[in-house]
């Protein structure tokens, strides 16, 4: 199969106008402006399959939305070639935009000051949906994101989560083959982060749609995407999916056990003693596969056991020790 | 050109939401006109004519100049352009299978009905009822009038678009908008007939498109002139509307390859 989307050594360099302080700092910065670079995206590179869900994964400023601008056509990386279904999304903007959807958590598709319906019709009209196929889409999109209660209702008046929801409906009211979403869940609550994500990874599951999407919520990840793509500062620190990510990262699962009475000294084979004491012990386990009453048989025969509690480390927890571990080193 | 007309009928749309304005913007449109017609009162001053036009035609050159034809709000692209990019919003115009200059004429072209029709329509109305508005010379100057609005909103938009996507290069779109906003008051005639300019000045305003914006469609209404003449100069003016829209094309075209669309 080939890749619907790709990613060769692609660079992004901002040009950044250092501001000079002092009575005379504007008129020398019109005169002669000082820039400075900024490495927003440097050099990466991936590979994504038709009907693929992607994460893509990164603190602040690492260059996420810069990378979703390149792919969607609406910026020219500085080095290296993006494709989007076998096109340059740049120079043939047109051709793309009619393939892809788009949502941008923190700007608007819609149209503001019209109600939403028309804001759907006006869609239609530029991206040329048959009407039998608009009419489908529309009824069954209005009805997965619940919109029919405020369809009516100019797009001023709606609540950042009914807005949200209406924009990624409309993003899929012309069947992009794929559909590109920047921190769509932002701002949301936890109903409607639910009702998003279990929506997304229906149509990527049904509709075979591919998906990207970038986000702060560690949860989008893992109920969306198998895969994921982590950058830091600009560059690729991880692709691969979640298990392999723990391997990568050394994300051990977390073994607490609990005995009627002090067992003395508890030694499990291949496991890490990581503290506790007196009837609470804790073990790191080693991502070895291994069936975890096969580990625990390893106990001595009188050890009374009372509770076992195994802690699977979510994404978050490996991501935060990574960057802890970035910021001590 | 279905998304086209979807786009006009939109930025109309959009427009009647702002109700509370009309009524604002009528009462402006109506003393902008008192006042003209009373600047020509006075620079009349009991001359039944100057240079050849009478008071009366003047009055309807004021009215028409005035309303229709006039340049002044169509600089507001320039603003809207400048913040658009500033913003970065641009990027959602972006996404959109739709080229930017389209969309922006689609636009345009919606809220410049709106104003023709709430706006424009009841101040000549008013003014025509109280001040006396000439009928066009014949039917066929009337018919060539209608060619000559279309050529002078393609003028108008043509070039309001080009100095709007100046904006990508240029970051203060504050100061082309009076550039243009300078521009259009002076070359376009819609505020002096270029009959009244000395001779220097007539002759540039002729070699440029801008009078084709409000002096020669009022020219032809009034019937200055006969019709294979006002036939030829629609033409050249449709010529104008052609070179404009050439121009915004390749402009446009530089400006994809380099647009930043901020934020994100
Ligand atoms: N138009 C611009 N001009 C100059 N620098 C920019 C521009 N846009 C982005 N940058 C810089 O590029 C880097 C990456 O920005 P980007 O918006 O891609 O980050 P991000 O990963 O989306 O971050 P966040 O999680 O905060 O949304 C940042 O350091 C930012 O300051
Ligand atoms: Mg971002």
């Amino acid at each position: 199969m080939t890749a619907i989307i790709r990613a060769e050594h692609v660079a992004k360099i901002f040009r950044q106008q250092v501001r000079r302080s002092g009575m005379l700092g504007p008129l020398k910065d019109f005169v002669m402006p000082v820039t400075r670079p900024v490495n927003a995206v440097d050099g990466i590179s991936f590979d994504i399959e038709p009907g693929e869900a992607v994460g893509y994964l990164g603190p602040n400023g690492a260059g996420k939305s810069t990378m979703i601008k390149m792919l969607t056509g609406i910026l020219a990386p500085s080095a290296g070639t993006v494709s989007v279904l076998g096109r340059n999304p740049q120079a043939q903007r047109v051709l793309n935009a009619r393939q892809i959807g788009v949502v941008f958590g923190q700007r608007t598709q819609l149209w503001w000051e019209l109600p939403l319906i028309e804001s759907f019709e006006l869609h239609r009209r530029m991206y040329r949906v048959p009407a039998s196929v608009y009419q489908r889409n529309r009824a069954d999109l209005v009805e997965m994101m619940e919109l029919s209660a405020f369809i009516e209702r100019p797009v001023r008046h709606l609540s950042l989560g009914q807005r949200m929801r209406a924009e990624i409906a409309m993003a899929l009211m012309h069947d992009p083959k794929i559909l590109f979403l920047d921190e769509p869940t932002i701002g949301l609550d936890v109903v409607a982060k639910d009702v998003v994500r279990k929506f997304l990874s229906r149509i990527n599951r049904e509709r075979g749609t591919t998906i990207i999407l970038t986000t702060h919520d560690l949860q989008d990840i893992e109920e969306i995407c198998p895969r994921l793509i982590m950058v830091d500062d600009g560059k690729l620190l991880f692709d691969g999916t979640i298990a392999a990510l723990r391997v990568t990262f050394g994300a051990r699962r977390r073994l607490t056990l609990e005995f009627a009475q002090d067992p003395g000294h508890v030694e499990l084979d291949r496991a890490e003693p990581a503290g506790g004491e007196g009837v609470q012990r804790l073990f790191l386990l080693p991502d070895d596969q291994r069936p975890l009453l096969h580990i625990l048989s390893a106990l001595k025969a009188g050890a009374d056991l009372r509770d076992v509690r195994l802690h699977e480390p979510g994404i978050e927890e490996i991501i935060r020790t990574h960057y802890q571990s970035k910021v001590s080193a | 050109m279905s998304a086209f007309l979807a786009l006009v009928t939109a930025a109309f749309r959009r427009e009647a939401e702002h109700r509370s304005r009309i009524l604002m913007r009528i009462l402006g449109g109506l003393v902008e006109i008192l006042a003209r017609i009373s600047i020509w009162k006075a620079a009349f001053g009991g001359h039944g004519t100057l240079s050849g036009i009478s008071l009366d035609e003047m009055i309807t050159y004021s009215l028409i100049g005035g309303t229709i034809l006039s340049s002044w709000d169509a600089t507001m692209i320039v603003r809207d352009v400048g913040a658009t990019i500033r913003t970065g919003a641009i990027g959602s115009s972006l996404l959109r299978p739709m080229h930017y200059p389209v969309m922006l004429l689609a636009e345009q072209i919606g809220v410049r009905l709106f104003d023709w029709l709430l706006i424009s329509l009841p101040v000549i109305v008013i003014m025509g009822s109280i001040y006396g508005l000439q009928p066009p010379e014949s039917l066929a100057h009337a018919l060539l009038f209608v060619g000559y609005v279309v050529v002078s909103l393609a003028i108008l938009m043509g070039f309001a678009i080009l100095v709007g996507l100046l904006s990508f290069w240029v970051f203060d779109a504050h100061a082309l908008e009076w550039f243009m906003r300078g521009l259009l008051a002076v070359l376009s005639g819609g505020l002096v007939p270029i009959w009244f300019y000395p001779q220097g000045l007539a002759e540039v305003a002729h070699a440029l498109p801008f009078s084709w914006i409000a002096y020669h469609p009022l020219a032809a209404y009034l019937g200055q002139r006969d019709l294979t003449e006002e036939l030829l100069i629609l033409a050249a003016g449709a010529g104008w509307a052609a070179v404009l829209a050439f121009a915004v094309a390749f402009v446009w075209s530089r400006a994809c390859a380099q647009v930043v669309v901020q934020g994100g």
